[in-house]
């Protein structure tokens, strides 16, 4: 009896733990602006909208793999904004509008680095994250670091 | 002819907003003339059902991930002798899973002096992009790489 | 309306043996006949460049068939060895007959 009990308590730690593992998306420009420059982190926006079924994809696939998180939440500080709020008007005026979801890379202090439009697979994405994360963005462009064998 | 002109030239062209893949798979109606293609029609287009053989002389050059679909750079060297008699007579590229899959066939001379195409393709999706080398002797060789670009995106 | 096309030797300079790399460019949308004008919801019809010509002198020494899966503004680059001082010309070819065309002169020094 202990056994089973243990072994659900368990479980439920690991349900538990599975289920809040998540990007923790900060909706507020200001508040991540302010996060990236304390903490010296890139930016990363993701401009959405709700009625995109690419954005859903993302957040359906991509965005729920482990590894994805786990990337995000060390090298990023990650915003999403709605494309249609206020904050993704400025976006859209600061950085540009390609479409939903892009992507905008930005410096800790909110210069743009890039910005990359569509919905990607986890594979792929990890990739693009990491061209930022790792500092390749400084030496190549995009094109040419994924052209190197 | 200045360097900054061509620079600007080329820049506004590769700085132009990724157009949606979906722009690239089969929306024709009924009437319309483009034709979808198999990779295998196309590929017979180009050698009459000759067989092609994977070669480390072709070298294939293209982003293993595209960031736009729109404009993917393909460079394409054949490490082949341009000698009278014997050289590369062409390089064709194709994306396999295109509309049409042939995008560039560039027929070369001796003159040229080294077998080198560079230009840049529309991919429709995430796809193979497949060089192709037709020597003068009449065999061709090839390589193949696959290219992902987006998955796609709302306007 | 002319379209506007541009050509560049590289390096800028060189000698008779050397192989240069001519890059290529001309502003065309490359139309492919798949998409649809957003405005009218009409099939855009295929307009694009279908053939480039290189002349060396008097000689065609490259051609090329394009198809519209070539990206707008269709930029190609290639080879060339340089035996004399002559004319690059190219010539491209529209699917609707219009022609294009722009010429350098390769000059080698020494």
């Amino acid at each position: 009896m202990l056994k089973i009990s243990k072994f659900v308590i368990v479980l439920l730690l690991a349900t538990l733990s599975i289920s809040f593992a998540d990007i923790h998306w900060i909706t507020d420009l200001d508040k991540g602006f302010k996060k990236a420059q304390k903490e010296k982190k890139l930016i990363l926006i993701y401009v959405y909208s709700p009625k995109c079924h690419y954005c859903k994809e993302m957040e359906r696939t991509t965005f729920k793999s482990k590894k994805v998180q786990e990337m995000i939440e060390k090298y990023f500080v990650p915003l999403k904004i709605r494309k249609c709020s206020e904050d993704g008007q400025f976006v859209k005026m600061e950085y540009g509008y390609f479409g939903t979801p892009t992507f905008h890379f930005l410096e800790p202090d909110g210069t743009k680095i890039k910005s990359i439009f569509g919905a990607w697979k986890e594979k792929e994405f990890l990739k693009i994250l990491e061209y930022f994360a790792k500092g390749y963005y400084k030496k190549m462009n995009m094109t040419e670091y994924f052209m190197r064998d | 002819m200045n360097r900054r002109n061509f620079l600007k030239v080329a820049g506004l062209a590769t700085s132009a907003v990724a157009v949606s893949p979906i722009l690239l798979k089969g929306t024709a109606t009924a009437e319309a003339k483009p034709q979808k293609k198999s990779y295998e029609e196309a590929l017979k287009e180009i050698t009459g059902g000759k067989p092609v053989k994977d070669s480390d002389k072709v070298k294939l050059i293209a982003p293993a991930i595209a960031e736009n679909g729109a404009v993917v750079p393909v460079k394409v060297t054949v490490n082949h002798p341009m000698e009278e008699g014997n050289y590369v007579k062409a390089i064709h590229i194709l994306a396999k899973k295109n509309f049409d899959p042939r995008s560039i066939s560039a027929h070369l001379t001796p003159a040229n002096g080294r077998a080198f195409i560079s230009t840049r393709i529309r991919l429709a999706k995430t796809m193979d992009v497949v060089a192709i080398a037709e020597l003068s002797d009449g065999t061709f060789l090839k390589a193949e790489k696959p290219v992902k670009v987006t998955i796609g995106g709302c306007g | 309306m002319a379209r506007t096309a541009l050509i560049k030797v590289k390096p800028r300079r060189y000698k008779v043996g050397d192989i240069v790399t001519i890059a290529s460019i001309i502003m065309h949308p490359m139309h492919t006949g798949l998409q649809k004008d957003k405005k009218t919801g009409k099939i855009i019809p295929a307009q694009y460049v279908k053939k480039i010509e290189v002349f060396y002198g008097d000689e065609k020494v490259t051609w090329m068939d394009l198809f519209p899966s070539v990206s707008a503004n269709p930029f190609i680059s290639f080879n060339l060895k340089v035996t004399k001082a002559a004319p690059l010309k190219i010539v491209w070819t529209e699917n609707d007959g219009k022609v294009t065309e722009k010429t350098i002169q390769i000059k080698p020094k020494g």
